[in-house]
């Protein structure tokens, strides 16, 4: 029975944590197995810097649960990516779901784990993953390349939506007069203008 | 409570079904009354519950109440109360120092040599200062002063968090001495107590506590308009309208009436709509939503699992012979619904069924 995970790329993984508004929120990204993790945060917070202009901590919950809640609390930023919990044996799991209510508050955090570690997760975190809900995905770093017809479809509903032809957003965007909304950023990558952001 | 306010009542329920909610509504209500007063804590917010230990309940209750004491009277404390005040936030109160990490394993180490504590500044309040059960009846006159300078007739102690201790053991340990404590002090209690202890060997549990409430997920198929109240939820939640009606049936359906897993299917919805450029949520976003609530509650399931799964789904009947089959209802993979009169319905969470139907309809 096939019930993968919902692949994403990394562009469209920021954009989902962007959606999000400014909502205390997790989010968690499933790294294939061959992915450096570390490597991996550093492109996503480049991402979050490019798309959301938020200035990213990368928290190393290596050495445990506990001191994952610690440095989370001491990062204090709005986006902290969180690596290093995808060795966690299952005492580990349960251990950090016991800590849940302090992994709340504090923007957005992404948390980097392997397909098994979520397994794991799902098993031994339950309220953990209850409160995670369906913000899961796999990281499918070809993902973010569309097929030509799904650019063409996501750009005219950028036109539709805010009435503005591409010149329009191309002349702004030179002129540093586009909102910091991450749909802008969206429709500069989308024409291929990602210098302009 | 209104009726006997110092009673002690466990508030059980499933993963995200509302306790949090129902103590806070109850906590609410039961305030309008005069000569009630309430107190509410999440225990997990003040403690690591990994190490919840005695003294640990009766720690968070009063330093809450000091913080309410002080808030409502602070100008007019006599230097007694301050005393007591003073004396309690001294035992309860873990030191205020960070701690970075290198240190903390340094001193963990030396914790295992000189039986020393380690302690961290909120929030990251993990540890204790002291072994809190070794002075708990010295502090008995400091807490008796604190509460009566907060409330002198009923106050109701709303006790949070310790649903989530997997461990029924720990659970008892916590709750044994602490709850005789406060309902020594004249405190009537509500506490969250784990899903875990209404079944088999584990209901000893709730032994100790005089009424045993159970919250159940919302049965949409229920005769009283319980979708209509899940759609409401939904509305108040929804001021701008974002939320077309159908959005919010295919949720109310799709969330098995698991009032968290409403809320987290009408985030995910919105994201994914807002991500097509859309200002209106609209059926097949939260479609999408649910197979992707569903996808992670197939993960870390065995063959067993999924043919437990199959046979509920398509006989409706559950009977738990396993932890293993416990932990489905503890993980809310299996909803179970009470029915007048009849034995419980139990049911799949609804986001699951299209997967275990193609699995069952593929070669």
């Amino acid at each position: 029975m096939n019930h993968d995970l919902p692949t994403i790329g990394p562009g469209e993984f920021v954009t989902q944590l962007g959606e999000n508004g400014k909502e205390d929120a997790w989010f968690i990204l499933v790294l294939p197995d061959s992915t450096d993790e570390q490597s991996a945060a550093v492109r996503l917070a480049e991402e979050i810097h490019d798309t959301l202009g938020l200035p990213t901590a990368f928290v190393n919950g290596t050495p445990g649960p506990e001191e994952l809640v610690i440095r989370l609390h001491q990062a204090g930023t709005k986006a902290a990516l969180i690596y290093g919990a995808k060795a966690y044996i299952d005492a580990e799991w349960r251990h950090l779901d016991l800590l849940r209510k302090q992994l709340e508050g504090g923007g957005i955090k992404a948390l980097l784990l392997t397909a098994s570690a979520a397994e794991q997760m799902q098993r031994f975190a339950p309220h953990l993953s209850s409160f995670v809900g369906a913000a899961i995905w796999q990281l499918n770093e070809e993902a973010d390349y569309l097929a030509p017809e799904e650019v063409a479809e996501r750009l005219s509903v950028l036109r539709s939506t805010w009435q503005k032809d591409d010149d329009a957003i191309l002349e702004m965007a030179k002129a540093k007069t586009l909102p910091p909304d991450p749909e802008f950023a969206q429709w500069l990558l989308l024409l291929g203008r990602g210098d302009l952001l | 409570m209104e009726l006997s306010p110092t009673s002690v009542i466990a508030l059980v329920g499933g993963i995200g079904s509302g306790k949090t909610t129902a103590l806070l509504v109850a906590m609410k209500q039961l305030i309008q009354a005069e000569d009630t007063r309430a107190v509410y804590v999440d225990v997990g917010q003040f403690h690591d519950l990994q190490r919840i230990e005695t003294g640990v309940i009766v720690a968070a209750v009063g330093l809450a109440l000091c913080k309410l004491v002080d808030k409502s009277a602070r100008d007019s404390l006599n230097n007694e109360l301050q005393r007591a005040i003073q004396s309690f936030r001294q035992w309860a109160e873990p030191q205020e120092e960070w701690i970075p990490y290198d240190e903390l394993a340094l001193r963990r180490m030396q914790k295992e040599e000189e039986d020393s504590f380690v302690r961290v500044k909120e929030p990251g309040k993990l540890t204790l200062p002291n072994k809190l059960s070794d002075e708990l009846e010295s502090q008995r006159k400091n807490f008796a002063m604190i509460r009566e300078a907060y409330a002198s007739a009923y106050l109701i102690g709303f006790i949070d968090g310790l649903d989530r201790l997997a461990s029924i053991e720990q659970f008892q340990e916590a709750i044994d001495e602490d709850l005789r404590f406060l309902q020594a002090e004249g405190l009537g209690l509500v506490v969250t107590a784990p899903l875990l202890s209404l079944f088999g060997k584990y209901r000893t549990a709730l032994s100790r506590f005089e009424h045993i409430i159970v919250v159940h997920p919302v049965d949409i198929s229920g005769p009283r308009g319980e979708n209509e109240f899940l759609c409401e939820v939904l509305k108040t939640r929804d001021p701008d309208g974002v939320l077309s009606s159908e959005a919010r049936e295919i949720l109310a359906r799709d969330s098995g009436g698991v009032l968290r897993d409403l809320l987290a299917l009408a985030k995910a919805a919105a994201r994914n709509a807002y991500m097509l450029g859309r200002d209106t949520v609209t059926g097949p976003d939260v479609l999408v939503a649910s197979d992707q609530l569903a996808r992670t509650l197939f993960l870390g399931l065995g063959d067993d699992d999924l043919k437990v799964l199959q046979r509920i789904r398509k006989q409706g009947s559950f009977v738990t012979t396993s932890d293993r089959d416990l932990a489905l209802l503890m993980t809310r993979r299996v909803l179970e619904y009470p029915q007048a009169d009849k034995p419980p319905r139990f049911a799949v969470h609804p986001t699951m069924l299209p997967l275990l139907h193609l699995a069952v309809d593929s070669p």
